[in-house]
């Protein structure tokens, strides 16, 4: 197809259907925003303690963070697409109606709760979780064998705006679970990871050759580490009621202060997203955010020179 | 003209009516010319609110002349839309909401026997051609006992006689498609046979300016019409229909490549045999069998997640019987029995449904699940009806009595009905109606993993009081109250069953779902006089539904107002300009107020404030100019069917940006144009 062919096909598209609409990148981080959490550990047994720490950008200032923990209920109804029954419903963190605190509430940034140690035999906490007509004895067989999510809402007040988030972290027994490892990325054949003594998620060039540095308007490729030694195995209850196996995933997503991705996301076989720096100089912080899947989080964030 | 800057539904209205008085003034004034080689419009009535004892409102359409209505881009069947008690749909999807109930309530049948779908893909046409027409009966509600199995409305498509008389080809070409139907009679024009044939050429032209988009449907027809004597007919129909739709980009990146891809296609065909037969003394038989096949999927692709498969079809066979036995001269019974068989089989492949406890994925989840079964729904049901007067009063009683076997469980439904019509006096006649209509569980939703195999049927109770009057100047008027209460519906839900202690199953739908809707329609209609002919239709209306124990709200189609207007007005014996606009309030929508991160699955979930709001008020413009005229030996029809004139950009819902921080409107049909020729040789 011909440009000029192109540019007129493009223009009658856009007269008889509309034009897209200018919205944002999920990926740019250009107000203050929680991109995820790291839960310490993802499961949990009863009684024992787990740590939450937000992973935010946007905002350079440390703000005013607020935290619950709590089990609540799994979501009532679901926008099925062939539905035109009524409304959706909304999905959110301890604020959802009917919702059971199960641990006091926190201020710290990163904080730390102690689980119930009867959490799974709790019958009220359990009715919440998967509904009030269930018998006990089907509770507590649920609890036993898949456990409970509790979920942990955080409220990051900071430079006069309030942002909301949820993490889930899975009360279950016998249940190991750790985060994956620390990603590393490779950009330009340098390779950025986090240093072992680090607790926070800075990643630096381990060449020790300071910032990477990039053109303006530059397209850089971003190749992420593909080591998976840290999935693990893990059983689910399904949707049929049945316990099966399965195994973790790699899942990346992609966030910087400028600059656009063509893939906010990424796994395989589309791992590698590509990054073009902003046509403005200054620095750019970028993160990876790896998941597995199964409540385990780890995160890797850099800063990139633009020249 | 009306400009889109500016426009108030109220300006609109305003057009509008100014052009409906202006049509109809201008064709009181008009002669009926005729030039010598242009064969004459038929003069017949063609849109009639025709009263039937057994059913509380029938709108019956009749005849290619409902074709030239604006806005159904020459399509009889598209007329239903512009009813009252239809609620508007978006995108022109050809599927209709009536009186509070759902798309899946209203029933949509030939010859007696339901089809999957009425209209093609993208605003098409019906699968069954006008010109194959031989009468279109709409029942907002009520609906006689002699039909079934839909808790709202019901559509019902006679298909037509071919031409006895003479041999006739059609032709058709329009900017999307083309047809041809060949008729001619036979045994000494005691038969007739017709075929014919229909195929868009979307896919030879969406590629233009969408590449990776396939489109297209065609449909094929055969009838066979048999007198074999005075009293007895036979007839045989053929019908088959196939949509494609299929959207498919190949992303390269990386040295990766992956499919990015949405489809549906559904094909089904029919054949229907039927034989009539009345006997001299008014007693009367029918008799028609159906034996059909469909095939319907939906598919989809995507990166890092398992490719979608939901297909489901197989045979679907019926038999409908019935006599009419008269009672003296006023009252006559009617009894039959109807039976209908869906046979199919189902496979889904879909990415696997969330279990118990389970944190999700920042993307769709990666396992996939596979699922098929037999998916069987059959009834027998013996129906009876007893209709009569006595002075005044018309009655009409019925029942019908199903035996329905679905998911694995049998059913009885007794359905009992009734309509009263009083004669007020000689034009004004009051009308009342109360009725149960049971309605099977929708296939879609006996569908494994997707929908719940163990949904049992639904329910309505409707009930209307209404006055119809017949004017002077061609004028008539109805006016209708109505009351639909109903239960049983299926509603989706996320929740887990308890099969045994100890033992759960997730599911996603079920069937205590419980609604009720109430409305007033009120329906003027010009019937054709002096080439004017046309109708306004207005419905007030109110639609809930609700989950037991819990609070009502708005049901998701609910329109509180909605307004349809259409005029044809045949200028000369040339010429014909039709009209038609439609107003309607919004539907009802979640009101996002923010939104919350979702850590695990690296996304924003909506907050909803719980009163919600309404989309923005929906009002469009059709017009339809006609020119007929010989050549090549033909009758010719050239015709311009402009929808939506003034460019209005309805919103169907919203797009939101990642974070529901801001919203744009999605917006819904653009202008269109259609322009085509039609010929007819005899």
């Amino acid at each position: 197809m011909t440009r000029a062919r192109r540019i007129v096909c493009a223009a009658l598209a856009a007269l008889l259907f509309g034009c897209p609409g200018p919205f944002a990148s999920p990926s740019l981080v250009d107000y203050p925003r929680v991109l995820a959490v790291v839960a310490e550990a993802p499961t949990v047994e009863p009684g024992a303690q787990v740590t939450l720490t937000p992973i935010v950008g946007g905002s350079v200032n440390t703000g005013v963070f607020s935290w619950s923990l709590c089990v609540r209920p799994e979501l009532a109804s679901t926008g099925l697409p062939l539905s035109s029954f009524g409304a959706f419903e909304a999905e959110r963190g301890c604020d959802t109606e009917g919702a059971l605190v199960i641990a006091p509430p926190s201020s710290e940034r990163s904080p730390t709760f102690s689980v119930p140690a009867g959490l799974l035999t709790d019958e009220a906490a359990l009715r919440v979780a998967f509904g009030a007509n269930l018998s006990g004895e089907t509770l507590r067989s649920l609890a036993a064998r898949a456990g409970v999510t509790a979920v942990a809402s955080v409220t990051w007040t900071v430079d006069g705006m309030t942002t909301h988030a949820f993490k889930r972290v899975l009360i279950r027994l016998g249940e190991r679970n750790t985060n994956p490892a620390a990603p590393s990325v490779r950009i330009n054949g340098r390779t950025v990871r986090r240093s072992p003594a680090r607790a926070d998620e800075l990643c630096e060039p381990d060449d020790g050759m300071g910032p990477i540095g990039v053109a303006m308007g530059a397209r850089v490729l971003l190749e992420p580490s593909t080591d998976e030694s840290w999935v693990e195995q893990f059983t689910i209850l399904d949707a049929s009621g049945n316990l099966v196996e399965q195994s973790e995933g790699s899942f990346r997503s992609w966030f910087s202060t400028a600059g656009q991705f063509d893939l906010g996301r990424s796994r395989a076989p589309d791992l590698n997203p590509s990054w073009v720096a902003p046509r403005v100089p200054g620095d750019v912080t970028l993160w990876l955010i790896l998941r597995d899947g199964h409540g385990g989080t780890s995160a890797c964030r850099w800063t990139i020179a633009v020249r | 003209m009306v400009r889109k800057a500016g426009l108030t539904p109220t300006s609109a209205a305003c057009t509008v009516a100014t052009v409906l008085l202006a049509v109809a003034a201008t064709g009181h004034g008009q002669g009926r010319r005729r030039t010598r080689n242009v064969r004459p419009a038929s003069d017949g009535v063609t849109v009639r609110a025709r009263p039937e004892q057994a059913a509380a409102t029938r709108m019956t359409f009749r005849g290619a002349e409902t074709a030239n209505v604006p806005g159904t881009a020459g399509d009889a069947a598209r007329v239903v839309a512009s009813q009252p008690g239809v609620m508007r749909t978006p995108f022109g999807v050809g599927f209709f909401a009536v009186r509070g109930t759902s798309f899946e309530n209203t029933g949509l049948i030939v010859e007696g026997f339901p089809v999957p779908v009425l209209y093609h893909f993208a605003a098409g046409p019906s699968v069954v051609p006008t010109r194959l027409v031989s009468s279109l009966d709409f029942y907002p509600g009520g609906y006689p006992a002699q039909y079934g199995r839909y808790a709202g409305g019901l559509v019902s498509l006679e298909i037509a006689a071919p031409d006895v008389q003479r041999r006739t080809i059609d032709a058709e070409v329009s900017i999307f498609g083309a047809s041809a139907a060949v008729t001619a009679p036979f045994e000494g024009r005691r038969g007739g046979v017709s075929f014919g044939v229909r195929r868009s050429y979307y896919d030879v032209l969406l590629p233009l300016v969408f590449p990776s988009v396939t489109l297209n449907f065609g449909d094929a027809q055969a009838v066979i019409d048999w007198r074999v004597n005075d009293r007895t007919r036979a007839q045989l129909v053929f019908l088959g229909s196939t949509d494609v739709y299929d959207r498919s980009d190949i992303r390269r990146a990386a040295g990766a490549s992956t499919l990015n891809r949405d489809g549906i296609q559904v094909h089904f065909f029919r054949v229907i045999g039927k034989i009539d037969h009345r006997y001299a003394n008014g007693f009367a038989l029918n008799f028609s069998a159906m034996v059909g096949a469909d095939d319907i999927s939906f598919s989809s692709a995507d990166t890092g997640r398992p490719d979608t498969n939901i297909r489901y079809g197989g045979a679907t066979v019926g038999e409908r019987a019935s006599v009419r036995i008269p009672l003296g001269n006023q009252w006559a019974a009617s009894l039959g029995i109807d039976s209908l068989a869906t046979l199919f089989r189902s496979t889904v492949t879909f990415p696997e449904l969330l279990g118990t406890s389970i944190v999700p994925n920042p993307q769709a989840n990666r396992f996939a699940t596979y699922a098929e079964a037999d998916v069987t729904q059959w009834d027998v049901t013996p129906w009876a009806e007893i209709v009569g007067r006595a002075g005044p009063v018309d009655t009409s009683v019925g029942v019908r009595a199903s035996y329905l076997h679905s998911g694995g469980k049998n059913y009885w439904l007794v359905d009992p009905r009734g309509v009263v019509r009083v004669a007020l006096d000689r034009r004004t006649t009051l009308i009342a109606s109360t009725g149960l209509f049971s309605q099977p569980a929708p296939f879609f939703a006996l569908v494994p993993l997707l929908g719940n195999g163990a949904l049992g049927p639904q329910t309505s109770w409707q009930s209307s009081v209404g006055v119809e009057a017949r004017l002077d100047e061609g004028y008539d008027v109805r006016s209708t109250v109505f009351i639909n209460r109903m239960w049983g519906l299926p509603r989706p839900t996320n929740e887990l069953v308890e099969l045994r202690p100890g033992d759960v199953r997730r599911i996603l739908l079920t069937d205590n779902g419980e609604g009720f809707a109430s409305g007033i329609e009120l329906y003027v209609r010009r019937r054709l006089l002096r080439g004017v002919f046309g109708w306004v239709s207005a419905t007030w209306s109110r639609a809930e539904r609700w989950i037991p124990g819990g609070a009502p709200f708005p049901f998701a189609l609910d329109q509180s107002f909605v307004l349809n207007a259409a005029a044809s007005w045949e200028i000369n014996s040339r010429w014909r300009l039709g009209a038609r606009f439609a107003l309607s309030t919004g539907t009802p929508t979640n009101r996002v107020y923010g939104a919350t991160w979702d850590a695990d699955a690296s996304t924003f979930r909506p907050d909803y404030t719980p009163e919600g709001e309404r989309l923005p008020v929906f009002h469009q413009l059709d017009l339809r100019l006609d020119y007929r005229f010989r050549s090549l030996g033909a009758d010719m029809n050239f015709y311009v069917d402009v929808l939506n004139v003034y460019f209005a950009r309805g919103t169907e819902g919203w797009n939101f940006q990642y974070d529901y921080r801001t919203r744009q409107p999605l917006q819904g049909l653009p202008l269109l144009p259609v322009v085509g020729v039609k010929a007819q040789w005899r």
